[in-house]
């Protein structure tokens, strides 16, 4: 049932009253000591029985939330803030000191248990994750396998909950891994079908690097660079680690609205559903009014102003855009007065200047551009021997001018 | 009829009404609205980023022989003459008529920096051999043209299923709205199985091809009848007002589907023509697509290809050419007199195939087209008769280029005779997923219900070949 589904959630909210109230409480104890007369003594009894109301509380949502759950964590979380809830009360009853003792011990046992059923237990000394951004410093073991294990197993398969014996946390300790591969490729209906209990089972990619650990002998301490890596198998990791991702995805901005353009002659919409990046290309008559860009001037991605009838002026407001990967100038009369307007744009990886006037000065300038590798220059003040001789120099980049 | 929309109620009802109403409502699949508010056919963005935005497909009609093209096999050379019989086990051939094993009657070059091997067939084309990502090991299910046409085109070896161009359009919406999203250029032969390769199946009938024939009016009506101008555009209106009073309150995708259609034709009429022109084309590019050749089948072919850079550039989503119509020759199907047949239909799109590469890549279009050249299946490495090759489903050969595709490569093997696939079969259905995985679509997301289930154009099958994208 949904709402008992919820209250089970509300436990979350709950205990954090009685940490409260408990932890002021036991400050208000010490300070007894020194300060005996102090007034806001009087509040204790208030706030006790504050504390034993909202750990009633969290121990009924608790008991809810924990419906379908087991593990040793959760068998003495539970039972200590049930025994905790009873002192509460018993000191509330019988007003004796030495009830303080069993309340301290057991808060600290549950909210500490309580922890880590929420973030894990290696949490407070947990390694940072390591940033990896080169293929060579991948130990195949810890930085692949691990999270693998860590997003798919260890729920079940760790010490404290070891489900099958088994607790994949531990090296030494994890017995067959063909039998990790197996259970894994089986199909989800299959009877032994890991991981089991609806959960989402290993993607393909993770497959495949399980699969090639264990294939290699599944070795603890082997990295990347160590081993003969294929070029498909490279790849796997690449695309693993996000090492070839491609930028345009990484690019982080608020949609906008572009209503205003799509009136006036411009076609424009995300370059994929729910981006925010948009593809701009002018196919309006008449000039196109560049003005309306600037509204767009964070999300333009790809803008095609093919034969639109631009003039070098009207580039200052295309260096504006200052996310464009592709620009499509071709077919219109602008020439190297006018490139030099575009010398911002750090992310352009692709430009299209087939049929305009664009000469040497031009090119040089967009060969400055950090990420340009296509520039498209057909049909323009370049000779192709030039060009020859400019594409020699420059392998990484793309020259297209030859047909 | 609201309970049991696509049940036996809209049956025993749609009896009653004739067929009227179209079958299945598709409230389930209002989430595409390739319709704009002001009735404009629209661009809409695909899943995910997109590779290509246009396909351009070249089709080899009849089935082009793999070993003759781009599938080398040097043992037939050597054992040219003997009985296949002693070699293999050999399938049952559409014509049964199974003779010797045939060498190829061309020589294989290795072109590029890639050094992919090309027969004499395609020296053009063979130019362009780095940017090719040529596919040795398609296999299609079906032995006979009508059925390998739908399932090429349809993903059905059936009837009646939506063609990749409907699909593809009903997925992306259309980037010009006074063109159709879907078109096909008629060289002169519709391929067997006729026009339903290219209709819209059970999607909402705007998906459907428009066909342009070559020639002087590439489609009926192109040019009004009515003299007087506006007044066309009085009629039209007066009818638009008619159908959406019919419309009101009724199921309404063929009645919306007729008043578009004639919107658009009318759009067409003025956009076709300037299509066709190709008057602002410039000599180099004319000669570049063979449009001066000594064989008129070179020069209307090219200009086919001419015609689908064009289109292309002016958004079209999916262009596919059909094979020309050469006197004496049965399109690729070369049951006989393999080497004039093959020779006159490589001869008339080699030229205009390797010049329409070559200028899609220098306008930068290239990157966005994904252009896919393919038979629907192969031929046997024996001979049928004397002088053909039979047809052979079991593997043949295509190339795609541009789109996100890796040039440059090869994909797959075949046996050393070329008969069957040993290594990376690619099913029809592989091919699709791989198509729409280009234009930035998930194939398994691009569904419609329809009688009681969804459909989709790889149906339940197909794999994303991604050794072969970039």
């Amino acid at each position: 049932m949904a709402v008992l589904e919820l209250l089970g959630k509300s436990h979350l909210l709950w205990v954090h009253l009685p940490i409260g109230f408990i932890f002021l409480a036991l400050v208000l104890i010490l300070l007894k000591w020194k300060k005996p007369e102090a007034p806001y003594l009087n509040l204790l009894p208030l706030i006790w029985r504050l504390a034993t109301l909202a750990a009633i509380f969290s121990v009924f949502s608790g008991l809810l939330l924990s419906e379908n759950q087991e593990g040793t964590n959760l068998f003495f979380h539970q039972y200590a803030g049930i025994f905790l809830t009873m002192s509460l009360i018993t000191y509330l009853i019988f007003n004796k000191n030495f009830i303080l003792i069993f309340i301290g011990i057991l808060f600290v046992i549950t909210i500490h248990l309580g922890a880590s059923l929420t973030h894990g237990e290696d949490y407070l000394f947990k390694k940072k994750k390591k940033e990896i951004t080169q293929l060579n410093e991948v130990e195949l073991y810890e930085d692949a396998i691990v999270p693998i294990f860590k997003a798919k197993c260890f729920s079940c398969h760790k010490p404290g909950k070891s489900k099958g014996d088994l607790d994949l946390t531990n090296y030494e300790k994890m017995g067959d891994k063909e039998e990790l591969v197996r259970r894994t490729h089986l199909p989800k209906s299959h009877k032994e079908f890991m991981p089991s209990n609806g959960k989402a089972p290993l993607s393909k990619e993770q497959l495949a690097i399980l699969s090639y650990w264990v294939e290699i002998g599944a070795p603890k301490t082997k990295r990347l660079a160590q081993l003969q890596l294929d070029a498909k198998r490279k790849s796997m990791f690449e695309s693993f680690f996000k090492l070839n991702e491609n930028p345009l995805l990484s690019l982080n901005v608020k949609p906008a609205k572009y209503d205003h353009l799509a009136k006036n002659g411009f076609m424009i919409y995300p370059i994929f559903r729910q981006s925010s990046l948009l593809e701009v290309k002018y196919t309006g008559k008449g000039k196109p009014d560049l003005k309306l860009l600037q509204e767009v001037k964070k999300q333009v991605v790809w803008l095609d102003l093919s034969n639109t009838g631009l003039r070098n002026e009207d580039l200052k407001i295309v260096g504006q855009l200052e996310n464009l990967f592709k620009l499509n100038l071709s077919k219109n009369d602008i020439s190297d007065q006018g490139i030099t307007a575009l010398g911002k744009l750090k992310h352009l990886t692709e430009i299209n200047l087939y049929k305009t006037k664009v000469s040497t000065e031009a090119l040089n300038q967009i060969l400055q551009m950090p990420n340009i590798n296509k520039i498209y220059v057909w049909e323009t003040e370049l000779p192709p021997l030039y060009l020859d001789s400019i594409a020699k120099i420059k392998p990484a980049v793309a020259f297209i001018y030859r047909r | 009829m609201q309970i049991c929309k696509c049940g036996f109620g809209s049956i025993a009802l749609s009896s009653l009404f004739g067929s009227y109403f179209s079958s299945c409502s598709t409230s389930g699949n209002d989430k595409h609205t390739t319709v704009a508010a002001n009735g404009d056919l629209q661009a809409i963005p695909p899943h995910f980023l997109p590779k290509a935005k246009h396909i351009i497909f070249l089709y080899m009609d009849g089935g082009v022989s793999q070993v003759d093209s781009f599938d080398p096999k040097p043992r037939l050379d050597r054992e040219n003459g003997e009985d296949p019989f002693r070699k293999f086990k050999v399938d049952n051939t559409q014509f049964g008529e199974v003779g010797k094993i045939l060498k190829s009657p061309w020589n294989f070059k290795q072109y590029g920096q890639s050094g992919i091997p090309v027969s004499d067939l395609f020296p053009h084309i063979a130019t362009c051999v780095d940017d090719l990502a040529v596919v040795r090991s398609m296999v299609s299910n079906f032995p006979e043209h009508t059925n390998a046409n739908y399932f090429l085109h349809t993903g059905s070896g059936l009837q009646g299923r939506p063609s990749m161009g409907a699909w593809i359009n009903y997925g992306l919406g259309s980037e010009n709205s006074n063109l159709p999203g879907y078109v096909v250029l008629d060289g002169g032969l519709i391929p067997p199985g006729g026009l339903d390769n290219f209709k819209n199946g059970f999607l909402p009938a705007t998906f459907q091809a428009s066909l342009l024939k070559a020639g002087v009016q590439p489609m009926a009506n192109i040019n009004p009848l009515d003299s007087i101008s506006g007044l066309q555009e009085e009629k039209l209106s007066f009818l638009k007002e008619r159908d959406q009073w019919l419309m009101a309150g009724q199921e309404t995708d063929d009645i919306e589907a007729a008043i578009k259609n004639y919107e658009l034709a009318c759009k067409m009429q003025s956009s076709v023509p300037e299509l066709t022109a190709f008057t602002s084309e410039s000599a180099a590019t004319k000669e570049l697509y063979g449009l001066n050749s000594s064989d008129p089948n070179t020069r209307n072919y090219g200009a086919q290809c001419l015609l689908a850079r064009r289109l292309v550039e002016r958004g079209v989503r999916f262009i596919e050419l059909t094979c020309p119509s050469i006197g004496g020759l049965d399109r690729w199907d070369q049951h006989a007199n393999l080497k004039m047949g093959h020779e006159l239909n490589a001869h008339a799109v080699d030229q205009p195939i390797a010049g329409l590469l070559k200028d899609l890549k220098v306008r930068g279009l290239l990157d966005e087209t994904l252009v896919v050249w393919s038979g629907e299946f192969g031929r046997t490495p024996f001979a049928q008769g004397n002088d053909g090759r039979d047809h052979n489903p079991s593997a043949f050969s295509m190339w795609m280029a541009g789109g996100g595709v890796k040039g440059g490569t090869i994909f797959g093997k075949t046996d050393e005779y070329g008969y069957r696939v040993v290594e990376n079969p690619v099913t029809i259905h592989d091919l699709h997923a791989t198509m729409l995985h280009l234009l930035g679509m998930d194939h398994k997301q691009l569904t419609f219900g329809f009688g009681g289930r969804d459909f989709r154009l790889t149906d339940v099958h197909g794999n994303i070949v991604t050794d072969i994208l970039a």
